[in-house]
């Protein structure tokens, strides 16, 4: 099999070099996702009527469709949502530069977000309910217990999934090369537009996914123990 | 909007034509995978020998890269590893390379699951097992097998759907399937009505999804039949 | 003046009556035990009483502040629950705070003490447990009598007027039940009130100034030590008792209803 190495080693930079967008878009995405997910997980904990459901239902239909048709979803429905909102509040909508970025991540989030509502609830509810009770009985406000105490505890215990969304999420922005966005899978295929070696290009970016996920594992782990310091493991979901 | 209604309805029938292949990318990919991952499972959790290592990392790889490259790697690939035997892969229709790839990849997260579920078995249970004087194959056939599926189903049920949905992606190297199909109608029309056409394929995947989740809900009563408590 | 007292307390869960009006009035410095078989009610008691579980039904005064179950307002609960003090059958401790911090949280947050204060005061508590040594470290480091110890001082910090206390030792190896009673016993002797759900008779009857019989939901017979666990008036009281000690039941003092 004859593979052109030399390119491929010259095309690690080229490639490389879009490594910031792919990372951008990763935790962008996760930023709005968590947000979302704690939104919508509010509504559920508490059991707000007619919300509640409008959440779940809504979450149950976006785990059901692939993220793809989401994806192109976005990229051709958001346009005409932001032609709506041209001239408000100094708004101009400028047709000849959409922000193909943007409606990546607003496909990723609400993706994600709904994976992550779980994620939220189960936390929430793997909190011993005696650690609310002696927030109380110390006497204090539900808002300093859930603060102070609840919060805390929740966050850590949903460290291990958050922790494989974030490696789920960095594998998936490679679909967002489909919808015009310049990332690595994108960068890699346009590097080899000169010479053809589209198999070498492809190479190159499994490769830098690969390093990259490998590293991102470990960071996760280090800091999946160092929070768990003071917990004897409780896992949710 | 009403032409926009139209689309929808339209649409529905012609990509409807095409669940089956649909289920094909899904249900072939899935009875391969289950073996493939059965026995990758069975490697790593053996001895750490050669075939080991190569097995890890065969693994890492496949988890540890995204799915739309591992789909053009293998695309672009497999025909160069042939090249030089002279034989000619390219004529292939593109679905087998999509099944070659998803394979790699889907026996890899299942190997991964059976593994998890292999180590949380209670090792009590496979002693017993022993003590009463099951061979190997009679404990694995008995004891581990049905204990693994038991506790590695709610995972593996998140995994066919993430299979089921994958298969959206495979119209990138033209396979086609019901998103390879829609693909093609927003191309007739271009620049028109693109939501309403991943509206319906959306739905229509959407409720293959119901279906897999029913069918892996009774999978899981079965499985578990033995621990409900008194009622 | 009563330091609490309960008026007709009521309350059912999952449709069936586990209080069944109960009346309570315990002075300053008294120390009270319940006992009871699982069921009787004595624990939902012990959490109407800083509304952790709120009564369908009747009143709580404590230290002259009155609280009606019926009516309630959050601020008058809070206000309520900063008279009292709560030791839980599994500790609680704050999973994500050093044993130090368990402490000085009620202080710092709830009654706005300046740090530095709290943690003395802490600290002199935990000196009395013989804990002043593990200030750093966590729950999940501590065995349960330890824990159970830090416990005591968290709900001691706050100066209460009376320290609940939910079958402190129910969930502690044999081994450790000692010294957690015996801390108990020092918060008796320093004179505040104590209200004590638990099984340990010999704490009953060393400790305590009354004893209390429940079951089904009712006081069934309350006095002196001595009445209660040596010559109790109740046949109930009587089976209660000879079922705890072990002790074989006599076919003539059992009647069948």
């Amino acid at each position: 099999m004859n593979l052109n190495v030399k390119f491929m080693i010259s095309d690690i930079p080229t490639v490389l070099s879009a490594l910031p967008v792919t990372l951008e878009l990763t935790f962008a995405s996760l930023f709005f996702a968590i947000l979302l997910a704690v939104l919508f997980g509010v509504c559920i904990l508490k059991k707000i009527p007619v919300l509640k459901q409008f959440v779940i239902g809504l979450n149950t239909f976006i785990k059901g469709v692939p993220l793809i048709v989401q994806l192109l979803f976005c990229y051709y429905a958001l346009p005409y949502v932001l032609r709506a909102f041209d001239g408000v509040l100094g708004y101009t909508y400028d047709p000849k530069h959409p922000s193909y970025f943007g409606f990546a991540v607003v496909a990723f989030a609400f993706n994600y977000g709904a994976y992550m509502t779980d994620v939220v609830v189960s936390s929430y509810r793997a909190v011993d309910k005696g650690q609310l009770e002696a927030a109380y009985s110390v006497g204090m406000s539900t808002f300093q217990a859930m603060w102070r105490i609840v919060i805390p505890q929740a966050v850590v215990i949903s460290l291990p999934n958050l922790s494989n969304y974030f490696m789920w999420l960095l594998k998936a922005t490679s679909l967002a090369s489909v919808v015009n966005v310049f990332e690595l899978l994108a960068t890699a295929r346009a590097s080899t537009a000169v010479n053809y070696a589209i198999l070498e290009g492809y190479l190159v970016a499994a490769g830098i996914y690969w390093a990259v996920c490998i590293l991102a594992e470990q960071i996760l782990k280090r800091i999946n123990k160092k929070m768990n310091r003071y917990q004897k493991t409780v896992s949710a979901v | 909007m009403w032409r926009g209604h139209e689309l929808f309805i339209s649409s529905l029938p012609v990509l409807v034509e095409y669940i089956p292949a649909t289920l094909f990318y899904f249900l072939v990919p899935t009875v391969i995978s289950l073996v493939l991952g059965a026995w990758i499972c069975r490697v790593r959790v053996g001895k750490k020998n050669a075939l080991y290592w190569l097995v890890s990392l065969f693994v890492s790889f496949f988890r540890g890269t995204p799915g739309l490259v591992q789909i053009y790697i293998v695309f672009f690939g497999l025909p160069k590893i042939f090249e030089p035997f002279g034989i000619n892969i390219n004529r292939w229709d593109a679905g087998i390379f999509y099944v070659i790839a998803t394979c790699c990849n889907f026996s890899s997260f299942v190997s991964e699951a059976f593994r998890g579920a292999y180590e949380a078995i209670d090792k009590d249970q496979i002693e017993a097992g022993y003590s009463i004087g099951y061979s190997r194959w009679q404990c694995f056939r008995h004891v581990i097998a049905p204990l693994t599926m038991q506790i590695a189903l709610p995972n593996l049920k998140n995994l066919e759907i993430d299979l089921l949905k994958g298969t959206a992606i495979a119209y990138v190297i033209g396979v086609v399937d019901v998103m390879g199909r829609a693909d093609k109608i927003i191309a007739q029309h271009r620049g028109y009505g693109q939501i309403w056409i991943l509206l319906a394929a959306a739905i229509l995947y959407f409720l293959i999804n119901v279906v897999i989740e029913l069918v892996f809900n009774s999978l899981t009563r079965h499985y578990s039949r033995h621990e409900r408590g008194i009622a | 003046m009563a330091m609490v007292e309960l008026k007709n307390i009521r309350k059912k869960l999952g449709g069936v009556d586990i209080l069944n009006g109960v009346d309570l009035s315990v002075e300053e410095g008294e120390v009270v035990v319940i006992l009871g078989p699982s069921g009787s009610g004595k624990t939902t008691l012990l959490r109407t009483i800083n509304f952790l579980a709120p009564a369908d039904q009747g009143t709580i005064t404590i230290d002259g502040l009155t609280v009606d179950s019926q009516k309630h307002h959050h601020k008058e609960t809070l206000a309520l629950r900063r008279k009292t003090g709560m030791v839980f059958q599994n500790y609680n401790l704050f999973r994500n705070k050093t044993v130090l911090q368990n402490i000085t949280e009620g202080l710092t947050t709830v009654r706005k003490i300046p740090h530095e204060q709290a943690v003395e005061t802490a600290m002199a508590l935990l000196k009395k447990v013989n804990l002043e040594n593990r200030a750093s470290a966590y729950p999940a480091q501590l065995s349960g009598g330890q824990q159970q110890r830090v416990g005591i001082c968290r709900a001691l910090a706050l100066n209460p007027k009376v320290i609940l206390f939910d079958e402190p030792t129910s969930a502690l190896d044999p081994e450790l039940v000692g010294e957690v009673l015996g801390a108990m016993r020092a918060v008796a002797k320093s004179g505040i009130t104590m209200i004590v759900v638990t099984h340990e008779i010999s704490f009953a009857r060393d400790v305590a100034d009354r004893v209390i019989y429940m079951e089904g939901g009712v006081i069934v017979e309350q006095g002196s030590p001595k009445e209660v666990i040596e010559s109790p008036k109740d046949e109930r009281t009587l089976r209660f008792l000879r079922s705890l000690l072990n002790e074989p039941m006599e076919p003539a003092n059992i009647t069948y209803k």
